[in-house]
């Protein structure tokens, strides 16, 4: 019933009462924004508390929900803001990172050689994927973060700067730093 | 998507580590609030509505009814107490007798009965002002453990005995004015003489009245 709608139509049934349309909205997003919190946080308990708490904020945002942007826009929106106060409440470093680096570029050759990089494990894609993930998590946070909104969010640039609050110069530039340290990284694996 | 910025076998490879999942209790947790919030407020239970009304109600009359039996309780009683025998050595046939006469009061009172049932002691001076505390000893007297209950016993016979003066009080007053000036042998003499005369009626009239005055003297036999 609910297969055919888009993520709008779903939040906007689920505004006017539709249960359903909610449980269908949250199984299409529900994988993807707890993978994106994951990878951010590294913590599965941290994960689940911000994975809830984000929901919890869509529940309760639906009765003033307009369609002013795509649904993920807003999802990511709203997790954004809220890893932004995990951060804040941990003290953690992150939140500086969150400032651009001119000389960010210089440090793709500082990034951790894999730790598979033994020739037998080449091969194994399983073993590179999680490679992949430890360089993603190793990455600065605001680069991380316009990756994993590129690649769980599938948001196109425009996207990605409106749900952090910066420029689609500066979601641009982060993101092809992320790339180019994940490849290189990875560049002796593949 | 991202453009001509992403690389596409980068995405490929992060695809095939992307399975993680939430747990399913968070799953569960967050779509029954999703319903929660859209089910409507619960509203307070039923409550019906003459309930209030009825409960202000009844306190009230509960509250004025325990005022007037305080007040009642603290009020002096308003009829003469009656006098305690303190004569214990008294028979019980002349108690008996003062406890009738007690109970119709003086004007029925023959004169020469009152004498052997007068109370041995005084009653106390002072008059209505003094009886409760008279009630209070004499209750005292029988149950030293609990003036007020005694007090209160004490006074509900004596209340009996006003109602039963206020009923009897015309009869009395008829049957008095003949017996203040003859004994009851005096009485019965004077009616057998009316017997005797044929005054049959009369002398009906005469034992009606002396029956009303004395209702416990035995009568000679031969008139039963």
């Amino acid at each position: 019933m609910h297969e055919g709608m888009s993520d709008e139509a779903l939040m906007l049934a689920y505004r006017d009462g539709d249960a359903a349309a909610f449980e269908a909205l949250y199984r299409r997003w529900r994988s993807r924004l707890y993978r994106y919190l994951l990878r951010q946080c590294g913590a599965a308990a941290q994960a689940d508390e911000l994975f809830q708490d984000i929901w919890l904020k869509v529940v309760n945002a639906r009765k003033g929900y307009e369609v002013a942007a795509k649904f993920s826009t807003w999802l990511y929106r709203i997790a954004h803001n809220r890893l932004i106060d995990h951060y804040r409440a941990q003290g953690r470093a992150e939140i500086i990172s969150y400032d651009d680096d001119p000389d960010d570029a210089g440090r793709v050759a500082a990034l951790p050689a894999a730790a598979t990089a033994q020739p037998e494990r080449v091969f194994e894609r399983k073993a590179l994927a999680q490679e992949l993930v430890r360089q993603i998590e190793a990455l600065p946070a605001a680069q991380r973060e316009t990756f994993l909104l590129s690649e769980e969010g599938e948001l196109t640039l425009e996207e990605i700067a409106a749900a952090t609050g910066v420029n689609r110069e500066t979601a641009k530039s982060r993101l092809r730093y992320a790339v180019n340290k994940l490849r290189f990284a990875l560049k002796d694996l593949r | 998507m991202s453009d001509d910025i992403r690389d596409e076998q980068l995405s490929r490879l992060y695809r095939e580590a992307a399975d993680d999942a939430p747990p399913e209790a968070l799953d569960r947790a967050i779509l029954a609030a999703s319903r929660a919030a859209l089910a409507p407020p619960r509203r307070r239970p039923w409550r019906p509505s003459w309930t209030v009304p009825v409960g202000v109600a009844a306190t009230l009359v509960l509250t004025v009814t325990l005022t007037l039996m305080v007040q009642r309780e603290q009020e002096p009683p308003l009829i003469e107490a009656p006098p305690l025998p303190r004569a214990p050595a008294a028979p019980p046939e002349a108690k008996r007798e003062a406890a009738r006469r007690e109970a119709e009061g003086p004007l029925a009172a023959p004169a020469p009965a009152p004498e052997a049932t007068r109370p041995a002691s005084p009653p106390p001076a002072g008059g209505q002002k003094d009886l409760p505390a008279a009630a209070t000893e004499a209750a005292g007297a029988a149950d030293p453990a609990s003036p007020a209950a005694a007090m209160r016993r004490q006074s509900a016979p004596a209340a009996d005995a006003v109602e039963m003066r206020a009923k009897a009080a015309p009869l009395r007053k008829q049957a008095a004015g003949a017996a203040a000036a003859r004994t009851p042998e005096q009485w019965l003499e004077e009616i057998r003489q009316l017997k005797n005369q044929g005054r049959e009626k009369e002398a009906a009239e005469a034992l009606a009245e002396f029956r009303q005055a004395y209702p416990d003297h035995r009568l000679p036999e031969d008139w039963r």
